[in-house]
């Protein structure tokens, strides 16, 4: 899959998880598009670029990397005192956002 | 990976690794194509030959149609059990003996499809992934299906943690050993919050079906970084699932813990090519001679030729992060990551030899920061603990075998079966070694946990983790008994084997996998009688329940002093019921706060199915609080009692 449509897909993910979250449309919506968002966005994020051909090592990747940096991310809040539902899904937001932005960017200039 | 001896090279291999030549008159085989490095001879990308009927198209449909077929009647026959049989009750042996037949037939259908989809003809890898992933709903998916409630105890302390998280929103660790590790405990408060779980029921009753299914993809990237015929890769995953009876599957952070701990190393073998046999070794032969035994044979292809430099760099890095999460996550799989990069790197099956270190500086720094507060108050005990094998023994084997006859069965079956596990695997590396294959890596991954036996016997579990880490090896290496499937001959006989084998473990699974049900098992009246515990109890009250087979701590984690008889009058050590009456009024009538007493059948059935380990009987003990006069039943239903001391502060 192209940096481009991954990127783009994660920033689709992380708004409509923002979306319910925000709206708090209760579930079973609400729990599965954020559970969807926890699991996949961040680690794919990351991962934009990173050339594993094999799906079950994509996969294993990203869902790692997601689940690694929501633990370090959601710990570091509540250590920092500032811990609230919002703000980690605030910052969880912002990564991803930040990340998939850069790669598209990168993409953009390699292929103009 | 197979080291290919010499004097064989270009001659096809029959079933036990040996050469097999053309019969006379005929013209000899050509070599077969071989995988660069990698020690095996290929002809398709499943490593089988191509047979000359599956090209006519009525040979590459029928057993993929058969396989789909099995597939759709298994989980019919499943969802036909799950939604029309009355849930069982379960016995002492727990649900082995009284699972509806129904059930059986989806297990043995399902079992057939996967090994067509596996060893048949050509291995048909959306079946065995949709076959693997019907197994794992139907053999993990039990509890689901028979109690609106979730299983165990544990998983309730789990939500309650995470609750106490979410309402407090600081760590303080001074509360228990949670607090010390709250990790996985941020993220489940967080998917909670931002998710609007208020039930964290959901949650807790799904949770071994999801855990179990999220290992699928971490298991096949370790084990396709480890062999490269992928019938033994899919083989080992089916085993794998079928072995795993330990229970660690439930909300907990040592299930997330694991699935990362399997992802980390699965990444670590796939994207990072080990050095040559001996490098780095070369003016020193000795040496070098030494580095290759103990090296062995690794895949000498990259499995990952299309990943850059700076690729490499990046996933290095997520595996930093893997181990950091792991290191605020859980107390011990740390340990268990830097066994295994220990052994990786010594064994020089990997090249990156900071990453012990990384790991290790990662473990003691959170020793010594996050966990300052549960190392102070239990650093004597833990040090005290410390190469105690003979304890960690006692803990984790002897205690356990007591109980009533049926129970006694199960302890017994687990036993076995944990040995017949890896006596297979023992077996395989013996066999391994006589015919010269050396590939150390699932050997060295299946023993560096056994390292952790004796650091300490962590709650009598020691022995359980170290069975959980080492399983995918295990059964890696025991699926390396059946015969190669080089020619149809083999592979149906291979198959034959595979299918006789995973029937005969099937029931053996939900024999020891389900052995405890009858505790396990979450009952209407029991859960009633706790939630009115909540409701009464106001904030400080001391909450007394019998034994630790209670589902509570789920609510007000903090706001209690929660603690069973047993650690209540420990110091007392009453012998019989009278004592404890005694010692409980007693007890209660120093505290500060007022206090309630919470006695369950379900405590009773925990202390007559797994033994007594106090010196008193639980029913007798309710018999005497209820005709002293010295307390109110402030609840009793079909279940539980409640009660509380008349003259309370």
């Amino acid at each position: 899959m192209s940096v481009r449509r991954t990127a783009g897909g994660v920033l689709v993910l992380t708004a409509l998880a923002g979306l319910v979250a925000v709206l708090r449309v209760g579930p079973p919506l609400q729990p599965l598009v954020v559970g969807a968002f926890l699991l996949v966005a961040p680690g794919a994020a990351l991962l934009l670029g990173v050339r594993l051909e094999s799906v079950a090592l994509r996969t294993t990747a990203v869902v790692s990397a997601s689940l690694a940096v929501d633990v370090l991310l959601a710990t570091a809040l509540f250590y920092a005192g500032v811990w609230t539902p919002l703000v980690v899904g605030l910052a969880l937001g912002a990564l991803t956002t930040t990340l998939s932005l850069a790669a598209l960017v990168r993409a953009r200039r390699v292929t103009p | 990976m197979t080291v290919w001896p010499l004097r064989q090279r270009g001659l096809p291999l029959g079933p036990w690794g040996r050469a097999q030549r053309a019969p006379v008159g005929l013209p000899a085989p050509a070599p077969p194509a071989r995988l660069p490095g990698s020690g095996v001879h290929a002809r398709g990308r499943d490593g089988v030959h191509a047979e000359k009927w599956q090209r006519q198209g009525l040979g590459r449909l029928l057993f993929p149609a058969l396989s789909a077929l099995l597939l759709v009647a298994g989980s019919g026959c499943a969802w036909w059990t799950w939604t029309r049989t009355p849930a069982p009750v379960p016995t002492d042996t727990g649900l082995v003996a009284v699972l509806p037949a129904s059930y059986w037939a989806a297990v043995v259908l399902l079992l057939l499809g996967t090994t067509i989809a596996v060893w048949g003809p050509r291995l048909i890898l959306p079946l065995a992934v949709a076959h693997t992933s019907a197994l794992v709903c139907v053999l993990y998916g039990v509890g689901v299906a028979w109690s609106r409630y979730p299983r165990g105890t544990v998983p309730w302390r789990h939500v309650g943690v995470a609750a106490e998280l979410a309402t407090a929103r600081v760590v303080d660790g001074s509360i228990d050993a949670y607090f010390s590790w709250p990790g996985y405990f941020a993220l489940l408060a967080s998917y909670t919050g931002l998710g609007g779980v208020e039930d964290g029921q959901f949650l807790m009753r799904w949770a071994p079906v999801a855990n179990e299914l999220l290992l699928l993809a971490p298991l096949l990237v370790v084990l396709r970084a480890l062999t490269a015929d992928q019938r033994l890769v899919w083989s080992a995953v089916i085993l794998f699932y079928l072995a795993n009876w330990v229970d660690q599957d439930y909300l907990a952070p040592q299930a997330t813990g694991y699935f990362l701990y399997l992802s980390a190393l699965g990444l670590l073998l796939t994207v990072f090519r080990p050095p040559a046999p001996g490098h780095g070794f070369q003016r020193f032969r000795a040496l070098g001679r030494i580095a290759r035994l103990v090296q062995g044979s690794g895949p000498e292809h990259d499995a990952t030729p299309e990943l850059r430099d700076m690729d490499r760099a990046r996933v290095l890095v997520l595996i930093t992060l893997v181990v950091a999460a792991v290191v605020v996550a859980h107390q011990l799989t740390p340990f268990a990551f830097l066994l295994a990069f220990l052994v990786l790197v010594t064994a020089r099956r990997v090249p990156v030899r900071g990453l012990p270190l990384v790991a290790g500086v990662l473990t003691v720094g959170w020793l010594t920061y996050g966990a300052a507060p549960y190392l102070q108050g239990n650093l004597g005990g833990l040090l005290e603990g410390l190469g105690d094998v003979a304890g960690a023994a006692q803990g984790g084997l002897v205690d356990r075998i007591q109980g009533s006859e049926g129970h006694l069965l199960v302890v017994r079956a687990r036993l076995l079966f944990s040995l017949a596990i890896w006596g297979l695997a023992g077996l395989a590396v013996l066999v391994h070694y006589m015919r010269g294959r050396r590939d150390t890596a699932p050997v060295l991954l299946l023993a560096s946990p056994g390292l952790l036996f004796g650091m300490q016997s962590y709650g009598g579990e020691m022995l359980l983790r170290i069975f959980m880490f080492s399983l995918p090896f295990s059964c890696l290496l025991a699926v390396q008994l059946l015969p190669r499937a080089l020619a149809p001959l083999h592979r149906r006989v291979a198959g034959g084997l595979f299918l006789a084998v995973t029937l005969l473990l099937a029931p053996s699974f939900v024999l020891v996998h389900y052995g405890n049900q009858l505790t396990d098992q979450r009952a209407e009246a029991e859960v009633a009688a706790v939630r009115e515990l909540y409701r009464l109890a106001p904030p400080e009250a001391l909450l007394v329940a019998g034994n630790d087979n209670t589902p509570w701590r789920y609510s007000e984690y903090g706001q209690h002093r929660h603690v069973t008889l047993e650690r209540l009058l420990r110091a007392r050590d009453p012998q019989d019921a009278a004592a404890v009456e005694e010692a409980l009024i007693d007890e209660l009538t120093r505290q500060e706060h007022v206090a309630y007493v919470l006695l369950t059948r379900q405590q009773k059935e925990y202390e007559r199915l797994l033994g007594r380990r106090a010196p008193y009987e639980l029913a007798a003990v309710e018999q005497r609080l209820l005709s002293s006069g010295m307390f109110t039943v402030l609840m009793r239903n079909s279940d539980a009692v409640i009660l509380a001391l008349q003259e309370q502060p």
